[in-house]
């Protein structure tokens, strides 16, 4: 495609005028930081069906309990160890009772403590790595190598001591959790504080006279917020399941009050022959776990700054 | 008000890396810079040009000497006043993409310096103080309310610039401030900056690699080689009279943006590489790449000594005889 | 024209000769979330053998994207090679695979990058990293690779090279390790090197030893170099060609000489204007180009200068300006250089020599 240039008649050939300062309008509209996250997320399709499934599962922990006729403790010695029917629509456990309102009042249970198990430690973590950070020097020095200590003994062990202290339960599980979980979070801050504390917009508002406070809330908190919130997201699944294990060894949620760890824990005595006991609980803790984990994964990719477009 | 805006006298500012290991940032420095003029200052890496730029605008305390501004030595002051003072003196920053929050909106940025120090009484009035001075850096009213990764290299470096006059500094300290930039874009900040300097009557302390920039925005240059100033001296003077081993160095080593200058002339090329700043050895700290060091410069520090009018060079063979 | 048969290349047939790579409107897009980048839009330039080349351009005009293209280095996707044609001494390497490239790659081509910190495999010893490239072109005992490794670290001026072979790159500065990049990249004896920003990274001392270091080599190694910079000066010192790049495509192309001093299209002039020349204060402004480079997602249907040219004409807005040649082999894609165009006096400031220097003037 040859384009004819001898064919332009000369008055083209004229000053156009001297070019407008058009270029230095923007054209796209405005986005704040976290729309511009919460789009990305809503086209992540995988993170969407996390972020529905937990509702989901959420939502019915709530309502279904409510409308069911029976309590999760009720027992009915008559029809014990039943297959699901139109009566018991996950049939009945080992001493009659409904396990489909006791599996969602377990979701109840173990979402509580699945969730407030992770977020109550990210927020020590947060206070505790966020002093660490911003002031350096021998407080961070002390608080790290304490969190070095206490980190050489397993989590659990801590867990399983204080439990047999202050009891079992979904409160004292979740206190549990709070003094023994917030170490990884403390120091993730801490390395994130350590680095946006050096960066030219913090150093900036030190510059123009910013209080300690001001820098905090205003320029560490936001820029950490994100972070702290996807690793909260991802501390679900783990604590959902350190609650189904502590259950699971008879430690965690005593019966009656349900947890799919206990409910896993009753299900495993009778596996042999009633494998929906134990099939139930299970799915319905991987299915809990895996959908925090892609909600969480989406809402990293979301926040990361890298795939901008 | 003093003529001297900035004086800095025998400043050290030494890291401790870890045990037995000093890292040697600024080790006594000492120049000042008169009101309304620019002084620029270069070096390679490792020279301390960026910490003697932050120990002034107070981000690091000087270990030994001072920092007067306007004559009042600043850390002797009581917070409110320390405040009142510190904020007469700003900073603008290399990385156009680093030195501004990117959860914030551009008003936000700007205005932060007048909440901090509660410059307006009024909504109004702060908004209005806001698109004053993102006119005076050439944006408009319609970039308040955007937020920072929506904009170019250049114009996030006039936000930058916005954000540091909102306070009403007198004095500038630009960390390599145009250094990160397209070359054409660097003109036209190059532009804006000298023409606030005229109508605000700014001082500047301009830091910068590029000597070309230098030689045209400076009043004044000082030469920095591993935290020791090794030359000082108004700027044509400097380039057209180097006196300083590592100057002469320096300026053979920058290639010019005139071909037949380049082609034709021999590049007389300091070997080696700049040495670390850590534990540095005794005497003067050129003495490893120099070829005219001699004995003396591997024991004694040479000091700062006039060669000239206002042009100063601290190094033993300069001031020998035989030179 | 001569017919080279190259046993070691397995048959390959090469022709000799004085242009070793021709491209001919280059078309490169990335194709993204937001939709098609137009990278390159038809550049076209040549390389002549042991000749120096610097593309100068600003960031975003297309400069890496080019030379990664021609190296087939740029990921596809979400690069796609769009037209144009590529040959490499007489032979059509435009639709080489991966692995045709790969017998390229190294022997007859090699690149250097800007970042010496993160070029360099830091779990690996640098002779090894040497020798790595020798082995894959030629058959040779690792005796022989040995020693071919230690004769590079001393061209590129590394001391005691023996010992540095068994060396990692941390232990290195910057310059040191930029030094090692050349020995790789050298270690084949390519024909062509493609530097892309070498010398941004490190100290103007150490970079103008590295650019004296790549003169050098020119010489001895008989190689032709492409320099890719925005910094002016250095394109002064070192090349012998230019072609200055603007939004995907090379407005102007000549003798370094010709561009210095006798630029012909608008932005080569805004460019040169924006270097203070010796001798100019402060109190003269720097004559800028307002705005700023165009949006490639939408590229403009006429000259990508439009929006930002002092001297633009009706016709620019809407056709794009072939390339005129003014002289010997100096060319400009601007309608100002059309017969039909008015002539003008650009503003644009003279540098000599003669006039700014007052010393060590031949």
């Amino acid at each position: 495609m040859t384009r004819d240039f001898a064919g332009i008649p000369k008055d083209e050939f004229e000053f156009a005028g001297k070019s407008e300062e058009k270029s230095e309008l923007l054209t796209r509209p405005s986005i704040s930081f976290w729309r511009d996250v919460w789009r990305r997320l809503f086209k992540n399709k995988v993170a969407m069906t996390g972020l529905v499934i937990i509702l989901a599962i959420a939502l019915s922990s709530l309502i279904i309990p409510e409308l069911s006729s029976y309590s999760y403790s009720q027992q009915n010695l008559r029809n014990i160890n039943a297959a699901p029917s139109s009566q018991h629509w996950f049939g009945t456990d080992s001493l009659g009772r409904d396990l489909w309102v006791r599996t969602w009042f377990g979701a109840r249970v173990s979402l509580a403590v699945g969730i407030f198990g992770s977020i109550i430690p990210s927020l020590i973590g947060v206070l505790i790595g966020g002093i660490s950070g911003y002031f350096g020097g021998k407080v961070d020095m002390i608080i790290m190598r304490l969190i070095d200590i206490i980190i050489c003994i397993p989590q659990m062990i801590y867990i399983i001591l204080i439990m047999l202290v202050i009891g079992s339960g979904p409160v004292p599980l979740i206190i549990a959790f709070a003094i023994t979980g917030w170490m990884g979070s403390a120091r993730n801050v801490r390395g994130l504080i350590l680095k946006i504390k050096e960066e030219e917009f913090v150093l900036a508002s030190r510059i123009l006279g910013a209080s300690h406070g001001r820098i905090i809330f205003n320029h560490l908190v936001p820029n950490t917020l994100g972070i702290v919130v996807v690793s909260m997201t991802l501390g679900v699944p783990a604590a959902i399941f350190q609650e189904a294990y502590l259950s699971f060894i008879g430690l965690g949620i005593k019966p009656p009050i349900p947890s799919w760890g206990q409910l896993a824990n009753l299900g495993t005595a009778v596996f042999r022959i009633y494998p929906t006991q134990l099939l139930i609980p299970a799915i319905m803790i991987s299915l809990t776990m895996l959908s925090f984990n892609l909600f969480g994964d989406g809402l990293r990719d979301a926040l990361d700054p890298k795939l901008r477009s | 008000m003093p003529q001297k805006i900035l004086e800095v006298k025998n400043l050290k500012k030494y890291f401790q890396i870890s045990k037995g290991q000093v890292l040697k940032a600024v080790d006594d420095i000492s120049f000042s810079i008169d009101r309304g003029k620019i002084l620029g200052m270069v070096g390679e890496s490792g020279c301390g040009k960026t910490t003697v730029g932050r120990t002034i605008v107070h981000l690091y305390k000087p270990d030994e000497g001072e920092v007067l501004f306007n004559g009042i030595n600043v850390h002797e002051l009581n917070n409110k006043k320390y405040r009142q003072v510190t904020k007469k003196m700003q900073m603008i920053f290399q990385d156009p993409y680093a030195s501004l929050d990117p959860r914030k909106t551009v008003s936000a940025i700007v205005g932060e310096g007048i909440d901090i120090h509660k410059l307006c009484r009024t909504k109004t009035e702060r908004m209005e103080k806001i698109y004053e001075t993102l006119e005076m850096v050439g944006l408009n009213r319609e970039h308040a309310n955007r937020f920072p990764h929506e904009f170019s290299g250049g114009q996030r470096q006039r936000i930058g610039i916005a954000r540091a006059l909102a306070v009403g500094p007198e004095f500038l300290v630009c960390d390599e401030a145009i250094s990160a930039l397209d070359v054409s874009i660097q003109a036209q900040i190059i532009n804006l900056l000298i023409d606030l300097q005229k109508r605000l009557n700014l001082t500047y302390l301009f830091i910068a690699h590029d000597l070309s920039i230098i030689r045209y925005i400076s009043d004044d240059t000082v030469v920095m080689y591993l935290g020791t100033l090794v030359e000082k001296a108004e700027t044509e003077e400097l380039f057209e009279n180097p006196l300083h081993p590592y100057t002469i160095g320096l300026l053979e080593a920058v290639p010019i943006a005139d071909p037949d200058y380049e082609k034709s002339h021999k590049h007389d090329l300091l070997s080696g590489e700049v040495p670390s700043p850590i534990n540095p050895t005794p005497g003067c700290r050129f003495s490893s790449r120099c070829k005219f060091a001699k004995g003396i410069c591997n024991k004694e520090t040479p000091f700062l000594k006039t060669a000239g009018k206002g042009h100063m060079v601290a190094c033993h063979m300069v001031h020998s005889e035989e030179w | 024209m001569r017919w080279i048969r190259n046993y070691e290349a397995e048959w390959e047939i090469f022709v000799v000769t004085e242009k070793i790579l021709e491209v001919k409107n280059l078309e490169f897009s990335f194709d993204t979330y937001a939709g098609e980048v137009h990278a390159i839009r038809g550049v076209s330039f040549h390389i002549n053998q042991s000749e120096s080349l610097a593309i100068v351009g600003e960031s975003g005009c297309g400069k890496s994207v080019t030379v990664q293209s021609i190296m087939k280095l740029a990921p596809t996707p979400p690069g796609r090679l769009k037209g144009g044609r590529i040959v490499y001494r007489g032979r059509d390497i435009t639709n080489y695979g991966d692995r045709q490239m790969e017998k390229l790659r190294g022997k007859e081509m090699s690149m250097i990058f800007q970042d010496p910190m993160t070029s360099l495999n830091p779990t690996m010893r640098i002779g090894r990293q040497i020798s790595e490239g020798i082995k894959k072109h030629e058959k040779i005992s690792p005796e022989e690779a040995r020693k071919r490794s230690v004769k590079l670290l001393k061209e590129v001026g590394i001391s005691d090279p023996d010992r540095n072979i068994m060396r990692y790159p941390h232990m290195y500065s910057g310059g040191m390790r930029q030094r090692v990049m050349i020995a790789i990249a050298l270690a084949c004896n390519p024909k062509i090197l493609f530097a892309d920003e070498p010398t941004t990274s490190l100290d103007v001392t150490t970079q103008a030893q590295i650019l004296e270091l790549m003169n050098h080599l020119k010489r001895e190694f008989d190689m032709a170099i492409v320099l890719i910079t925005h910094n002016l000066g250095i394109v002064a010192r070192f090349a012998e060609r230019i072609s200055v790049m603007y939004a995907g495509k090379i407005v102007e192309t000549g003798k370094t000489q010709d561009i210095f001093y006798d630029p012909r299209h608008p932005y080569t002039w805004g460019l040169l204007n924006s270097v203070p020349a010796v001798g100019k204060k402060r109190t003269e402004q720097l004559p800028t180009i307002k705005g700023t480079p165009p949006d490639l997602f939408m590229p403009p249907k006429g000259c990508g200068f439009y929006d930002r040219c002092e001297y633009r004409m009706k016709v620019c807005k809407e056709n794009d300006p072939p390339s005129t040649e003014i002289e010997g082999g100096h060319f400009a894609s601007c309608w100002l250089l059309d017969q039909r165009a008015p002539s003008i006096e650009p503003y644009f400031v003279k540098r000599h020599s003669k006039e700014n220097f007052g010393k060590d003037v031949i």
